[in-house]
């Protein structure tokens, strides 16, 4: 069964992490990277990604489709990147989030299976 | 609902449905790996029995009429759906009872990532037995609500697949906490809806 993780937090969250000691820093950096070698046999595919003012949104309906700066998601919520985990079930998806380092919240997405 | 000219077996269903619900219900998605599945064909044969037993008398062995009706229903919809022949093969030697489905059921119920008052109505009916309307008035909400929010949480159980088993060891103290709490809340329910003389004799 195959989940996306995606790693989100608030601002207050992001302002934590930035004013993060160049020690501190690098100690999560670590730790995220032996979270990544843990679960390496389970994940499929992950990417960091940029901030959310670099985002552009295409808005499609009616008439042509309209390009927005900014985020879909309305709030100040933040997605910063993403994980495609292939586990058994939902409870192995959630032991892997709980152990997630880098803080925030981990939202738990199940992937749509073909053909069963 | 129609009260039908046999009134003296009601008190019977009420109590044979709390009984044997769980058991029946957690037999059925232990051998169909499919928790929704299961529970909405324990639903299917409540109903039945509700027709039936009326009118014919309770049957000897209670538990085991609701099993194979239910596990008949299970068959039915399987057959239906090719896809799901591997689940069928499952079924067909004859789905047995073991004495902890129900604790299979209840976990599975309560699960953390059902919302509280998803866990309560689903052990309701799943667990307890109950009747859609009879969850509806032990939670004095509507019966479109409870119908509505126990659908939601058997799809969130079948897409996110929320896996049918009793937890690990390391798992099971912060399990056993919601359980206790939608135990607590039944508990609580059914003190103030007897209290009130709101519910669970209505079948």
């Amino acid at each position: 069964m195959k989940y996306v993780l995606l790693f989100c937090g608030t601002p207050e969250d992001q302002a934590a992490f930035d004013a993060l000691s160049q020690e501190d820093l690098a100690e999560r950096y670590a730790q995220v990277g032996r979270w990544f070698a843990e679960h390496g046999s389970v994940i499929a595919a992950s990417n960091y990604l940029q901030p959310r003012e670099t985002a552009t949104t295409v808005r499609l309906g009616s008439g042509d489709p309209l390009v927005i700066d900014g985020p879909f998601l309305e709030g100040n919520e933040l997605i910063g990147g993403y994980a495609e985990i292939d586990v058994a079930d939902l409870d192995a998806a959630l032991a892997v989030a709980k152990e997630w380092p880098g803080g925030g919240a981990v939202e738990i997405r199940p992937v749509v299976q073909h053909g069963g | 609902m129609n009260a039908g000219p046999v009134i003296d077996v009601r008190a019977d269903l009420a109590r044979i449905f709390r009984e044997e619900a769980g058991g029946v219900t957690g037999a059925l998605a232990r051998r169909t790996g499919d928790f929704a599945l299961a529970e909405e064909c324990v639903q299917d044969a409540l109903v039945r029995a509700l027709e039936r037993w009326p009118r014919d008398g309770v049957p000897a062995r209670p538990g085991a009429w609701l099993m194979t009706v239910a596990r008949n229903r299970a068959l039915d919809r399987l057959r239906r759906g090719r896809v799901e022949h591997h689940k069928l093969l499952q079924l067909e030697p004859s789905a047995r009872r073991r004495p902890d489905d129900r604790l299979e059921a209840i976990f599975t119920c309560c699960h953390p990532a059902l919302a509280r008052e998803a866990q309560l109505a689903l052990t309701l009916q799943a667990v307890c037995g109950f009747t859609t309307a009879q969850v509806a008035s032990a939670l004095l909400c509507s019966e479109a609500a409870v119908a509505q929010r126990v659908s939601r949480a058997r799809r969130k159980i079948t897409r996110a697949k929320i896996a049918f088993r009793a937890p690990e060891p390391e798992e099971l103290d912060e399990r056993l906490a919601e359980v206790l709490a939608v135990v607590y809340l039944m508990f609580n329910e059914g003190y103030l809806s007897a209290s009130g003389k709101q519910s669970s004799s209505r079948v």
